[in-house]
Order: C-alpha cells, then sequence, then structure tokens
C-alpha cells in the first residue's frame, strides 16, 4: 500500500473524532492528533482500532502509545502491514 | 517495570499517609459532616455490604464510581468504610489518581492529596507519563493495595453515567492484572443535577455497591475497551435503579 493512500485513509478515521476541523485544511504527517486537531485522549484507542480493522493488522499497546502524529500513525501502519 | 525509587516513594508515601491518617481522616470527616452538613442515610447498609462483599472472595481490589463532583472519591470512602476500618487495614483504603491541574497549585491540597494516597494523573499528558502511571497502579494493585478510578475519565458532564464516550484505561489496567475484583459504587446527591465541583451544602447522598468480575474474550487494547465498556455499563445500570426507586421524576 502507497504511503499517499495511507495517508489518506488516516485522515478518513480520524475526521469523526477530531474537534479543531480547521486544522483539517493544513493537514500534514506532522500534525499531532492531540494537539493539533484536539483529538479527545481517550478516544486514540478508539482511533487504533479502527486502523487495525480497516488495514487488517494488530497494534500492540506498546506501540499504540507511541503515536502522537499522522506522520507516526502512517509509520506504525506501513511497518504492521509488511 | 517500575523502578525501585518509584515503588520505594510509593511505599514512602503509604506509610506517611498511614500516619497521617488518624488526624486527616477525621479532618475530613468534620468537613464532611458537619462543616458541609453532608449525610449518607444508608451509610451503615453500604458498610455492611461492602463488608459481606469483600469477604467473599479475595484478591487486589478496583473501586470504580460514577463522578459528578470534585470530591466524589472523599465522600465514597467515607461510605464504604469507617476510619477505623481503614486504619486496621490500611490497605483498603484506596490510592485515587486525581487530575493534577485540579489540586496542584494549592500547596494543602497537595499535601491531604499526597497523605490520602493519590498519584496525580494529567488527562492527555505525554504517552511515557501515562505508561508510568499505569506501571505504579499496576504495581499497587499487584502489591494488594485498592485503588479507586472513575472509569469515564472525567465528571459526567450532562450528569448521566457516559456510556459511549468513556476511557479505556480502568480496562488497561485490568487486562494486565489478574484476579482484580472490581467495587462498582454508584453515589449520587439527591440535589445533584448535573456536573459541578461541589455538592451543595447539606446534601442528602445516595450510595449503592456491586462486586463485578469484569472479563474479555478479546486481547490487548480491544479488551481493555471491552472491559471498560461493562464497568462503564455497570454504572449505568445502577444508576437506572437510582432513578427508578429514588426519583422516578426526574426528567
Amino acid at each position: 500500500m502507497e504511503r499517499k493512500e495511507v495517508f489518506g485513509q488516516i485522515v478518513t478515521i480520524l475526521k469523526p473524532f477530531v474537534k479543531n476541523e480547521d486544522a483539517l485544511n493544513g493537514i500534514s504527517e506532522e500534525t499531532s492528533i492531540l494537539d493539533d486537531l484536539q483529538v479527545n485522549s481517550a478516544r486514540l484507542v478508539d482511533i487504533i482500532l479502527a486502523f487495525e480493522d480497516d488495514f487488517d493488522i494488530e497494534v500492540d499497546d506498546e506501540s499504540a502509545d507511541q503515536v502522537r502524529t499522522i506522520g507516526d500513525a502512517v509509520e506504525l501502519i506501513l511497518r504492521k502491514s509488511t | 517495570m517500575l523502578s525501585h525509587s518509584d515503588r520505594f516513594h510509593l511505599r514512602l508515601q503509604r506509610t506517611i499517609g498511614l500516619l497521617s491518617f488518624p488526624l486527616l481522616g477525621c479532618a475530613v470527616i468534620v468537613l464532611l459532616r458537619f462543616v458541609m452538613g453532608y449525610r449518607i442515610p444508608n451509610l451503615h447498609q453500604v458498610r455492611r455490604r461492602v463488608k459481606e462483599l469483600l469477604q467473599e472472595e479475595s484478591g487486589p481490589l478496583l473501586i470504580c464510581a460514577n463522578h459528578l463532583t470534585l470530591v466524589d472519591s472523599a465522600i465514597i470512602e467515607w461510605a464504604l468504610a469507617s476510619n477505623w476500618t481503614y486504619l486496621r487495614h490500611f490497605r483498603l483504603f484506596p490510592w485515587s489518581v486525581p487530575e493534577r491541574r485540579h489540586y496542584w497549585k494549592n500547596v494543602l491540597l497537595r499535601l491531604v492529596c499526597y497523605f490520602g494516597k493519590c498519584v496525580p494523573v494529567v488527562r492527555g499528558g505525554p504517552p511515557e507519563q501515562t505508561k508510568l502511571i499505569l506501571e505504579k497502579l499496576r504495581y499497587l494493585l499487584k502489591d494488594g493495595e485498592s485503588l479507586f478510578i472513575f472509569p469515564e475519565g472525567t465528571r459526567s458532564r450532562a450528569g448521566l453515567v457516559e456510556t459511549k464516550n468513556h476511557a479505556y484505561g480502568v480496562g488497561r489496567l485490568l487486562t494486565e492484572v489478574e484476579g482484580v475484583r472490581v467495587l462498582c459504587v454508584y453515589l449520587r446527591g439527591h440535589h445533584q443535577e448535573r456536573f459541578s465541583s461541589l455538592p451543595r451544602r447539606r446534601e442528602v447522598f445516595y450510595s449503592d455497591v456491586e462486586l463485578i468480575a469484569p472479563r474479555s474474550a478479546y486481547k490487548g487494547l480491544r479488551a481493555a475497551r471491552d472491559i471498560s465498556t461493562q464497568i462503564v455499563e455497570k454504572l449505568s445500570e445502577m444508576e437506572q435503579k437510582y432513578f427508578a426507586t429514588i426519583r422516578p421524576d426526574w426528567k
């Protein structure tokens, strides 16, 4: 799966959880999920589980804790899909 | 794995907590009962029930309650057992995990929270910090200490247990410690409509307890979500019982 494709799918997954919708306009791999998009930290688990379902991967707690930016999520998904 | 230093500090905090408990425990009761005028009419019944439930099984204890005000944990601790019981079985007096920003700037509150077995948390804080707190809590449970957590993760904004948008920290904790008993507690002042900082003066509280052992067929984060949801749904069920029996007129 292409990096760009993964990025697009991640943004689609994140959208329902985003509180700062303005931040979606300039979204990039450096965008922080908690600080920039203002996603509730409690919802991060739901997001990781959505990654598992959509990308057919398994994410352990340790790896889930490392996801802070969209780039981290892209890296995690690419790593787990191979 | 928790460092020796962290373990030492938790044990030290526990010892200091025990030494200060006769004074602090009395001060809290005086504050709740006589200054604020709070009452729990079924206090003895609740304490008897807790005693019965805890005698049935052994193992680490996690107390999970609904959350409407900033002093819920103090009122619930008062409801569950007498100070004398806590003093004799200090492991039963639970560790709490209050949000740091609610009390950190006030030195007196900081001291009270330290003596009262509190481990401060920062909601939405850095993952390393969250991980360390979870490790501390796991260590405490494995060491036979009781723990007090509000599984919703925050006060119920609408005044009702939040079953759809709750945190999963409690589930993450339970997936990694075996044999934990979960004591679900529902506490509500009769005049408490929504969340607030403090219950109103002379408030009368209803309290109910149930012991559950949540299990999940899933693993990892999915199990954490499943277990957290089971606990929150139990609290919601207890809430429905409260409204059906005590306040059928509530809208």
